[in-house]
């Protein structure tokens, strides 16, 4: 038996103002991603393989689950576009739909189960059911040869179901659900961490004080987790992993999502903390902490950035002091009207701060212009830019201040500018319909190899091919 | 890279062997320029398909775009592990219609046509 689980993006769009970047059956519910408890119940019920379809991205999901080897069975995934209905996602997967009975969780739903109780329940039915509450449902389907055949409007409702579906349809039912749970019935499912008493999970590497720290359960406190001293956790709190309470604070009937900090003699009650955002779940108010001692994300990647700018530095030297005596010669004898320098504001991160940047106009293709280009001398005065830290070396392709550009970087998941860059290495320009690709294929695959790769081949390209670049740019 | 063509009445069903990439996109562009001549309807059999980076995938999207100007359309079947992680992070699967098998997208080309 087989079960495809498909959530379209409508119904996970409330997570987007509360858990952005975070992928629907990835969100924590007691420190346990929501398709991990699927994937709980399809073990329960014989299932041997699950097809998971997305309609976004998420690398950390697919690196949590892989093949579902943990779980004994077999996890694929397959890609849906927005708007994509149920029927059309049968249809598209209809190879792995066809000749087993087969299980649809459809919708961001969360399935009441016991997991003590041998449900088997999908090797009673003889024809097909669904157990449904709103716009979510569970079907069951039994072999057919051709799933373009299933009329989902046909099914019949089970009323005899041994389980139940509860909607996740906004932030007081997440918070309900998981209250709900953590206090009526936390053994009905398998729950993360060490349990050596009711009402207590407790991960790996917590650090705490029991002299100085008090806990009240029922209380949940995943790996890598720091409380300090005088801080009171509990009743029904979960922290999640990679957590720091500091000093004096109070945590009460509040989640704590991973990755997150909290300062010192502050009082949590009721909420949900998620990074730097502080979000009341009974409103759906959610503010943001911009004072970092207060509440805030955990920067995982703070020291490989420092040592990343520090390496792109150290290169940048060695080609300020290669390239001198080319750019102070092309600076006495090399100065033509056709090079034109100009200084454009550039976005320089992200968040769209702009820096002006020395850019060379190259009007017309002439023997000046060439060797200008060959020898790459318009790179030289960003290579100062990369001392300072502005810049790469070698990075996202640097994008002018207009409209189109802001949209760019707003679409890309992270933004270093850099001297060089993959589009660039590709004679691929920002009007180019290709550009967009090679820049989120760059973030995606950059490693120092393929930055190496990209200065060496832009070098070695211009040095060979100055013709090509000039027309290019021109 | 090696690019079969066969057809399906008004269906080109175009499997690529091997890798598409910097090397040979241009040659991939060629070659569905040339099926053009045949048809607008292609299935883009991705079976066989070991590797795609940025710019094989960027000949693919130009291979939609002059379809779609002439009308027609390309279906991606049997799209494998690690060209599908490509097609993830650069979001191309909003563009594309992904099936996991030839036949199926067959069936569900012809309802557009």
């Amino acid at each position: 038996m087989k079960c495809l689980v498909y959530c379209p993006v409508e119904h996970s769009e409330w997570m987007k103002d509360f858990f952005p970047n975070i992928h629907p059956y990835f969100l924590k519910i007691l420190n346990k991603p929501l398709l991990e408890y699927y994937i709980d119940f399809c073990v329960l019920n014989k299932i041997s393989e699950i097809r998971v379809v997305k309609s976004s991205t998420s690398k950390e999901m697919e690196n949590y689950f892989r093949d579902g080897m943990q779980w004994g069975l077999d996890i694929s995934y397959n890609l849906a576009r927005p708007g994509d209905s149920l029927s059309k996602i049968i249809l598209k997967n209809s190879s792995f739909c066809k000749d087993s009975d087969l299980l649809i969780i459809h919708g961001l739903c969360f399935l009441n189960f016991k997991k003590d109780n041998n449900i088997n329940f999908f090797a009673k039915q003889d024809e097909n059911r669904k157990v449904h509450s709103a716009n979510s449902a569970v079907y069951f389907f039994k072999k057919t040869k051709n799933p373009a055949d299933i009329d989902l409007i046909k099914i019949i409702e089970d009323a005899n179901a041994e389980f139940s579906i509860t909607l996740l349809n906004g932030i007081k039912s997440y918070y309900d659900l998981s209250t709900d749970i953590f206090m009526n019935r936390p053994d009905d499912y398998f729950l993360p961490g060490y349990n050596n008493e009711p009402g207590v999970y407790i991960g790996r590497n917590v650090i705490y004080n029991p002299n100085s720290v008090t806990l009240k359960k029922p209380i949940m406190i995943g790996d890598n987790v720091q409380i300090r001293d005088n801080t009171l956790i509990g009743p029904n709190s979960v922290l999640g992993n990679n957590i720091i309470i500091d000093s004096s604070s109070t945590i009460i009937k509040s989640i704590i999502y991973e990755q997150s900090y909290i300062g010192s003699d502050l009082e949590v009650n009721e909420k949900i903390v998620f990074k730097n955002h502080l979000i009341n779940p009974f409103t759906g108010d959610s503010i943001e902490i911009v004072d970092k001692f207060f509440v805030s994300s955990i920067e995982k990647n703070i020291i490989s950035r420092s040592v990343r700018k520090m390496a792109h530095g150290f290169f940048a030297l060695i080609l300020i002091i290669l390239y001198f005596l080319p750019y102070l010669f092309f600076l006495i004898f090399g100065r033509s009207k056709y090079i034109k320098p100009e200084r454009k504001e550039c976005y320089i991160s992200k968040d769209k701060k702009l820096k002006k940047l020395l850019h060379w106009k190259i009007l017309r293709s002439t023997f000046k212009s060439r060797m200008f280009i060959r020898f790459s001398m318009d790179k030289y005065p960003l290579y100062f830019e990369v001392l300072t830290g502005n810049l790469l070396l070698a990075g996202n392709c640097i994008l002018p201040k207009n409209p189109s550009s802001s949209k760019l970087i707003s679409k890309m998941p992270v933004y270093f500018p850099g001297v060089f860059d993959f589009p660039g290495m590709l004679l691929s320009c920002p009007d180019d319909d290709e550009f967009e690709i090679h820049e989120i294929y760059y973030i995606h695959n950059t490693n120092f190899k393929m930055n190496l790769r990209i200065i060496k081949r832009t070098l070695l390209g211009r040095l060979f091919s100055a013709r090509r670049w000039i027309k290019n740019e021109l | 890279m090696k690019v079969e063509l066969t057809k399906q009445g008004e269906i080109g069903i175009l499997k690529t062997i091997g890798r598409l990439d910097a090397s040979n996109e241009k040659e991939f562009k060629e070659k569905f320029q040339s099926y053009l001549a045949e048809t607008v309807y292609f299935i883009m059999d991705f079976s066989e398909l070991d590797f795609i980076d940025s710019t094989g995938l960027g000949a693919v999207i130009s291979s939609l775009k002059k379809a779609t100007e002439m009308d027609g359309d390309i279906y991606i079947a049997n799209l494998q592990d690690k060209p599908r992680m490509l097609f993830e992070i650069t979001r191309a699967y909003k563009i594309f219609e992904v099936f996991d098998d030839v036949e199926t997208a067959i069936l569900a080309l012809k309802k557009e046509i």
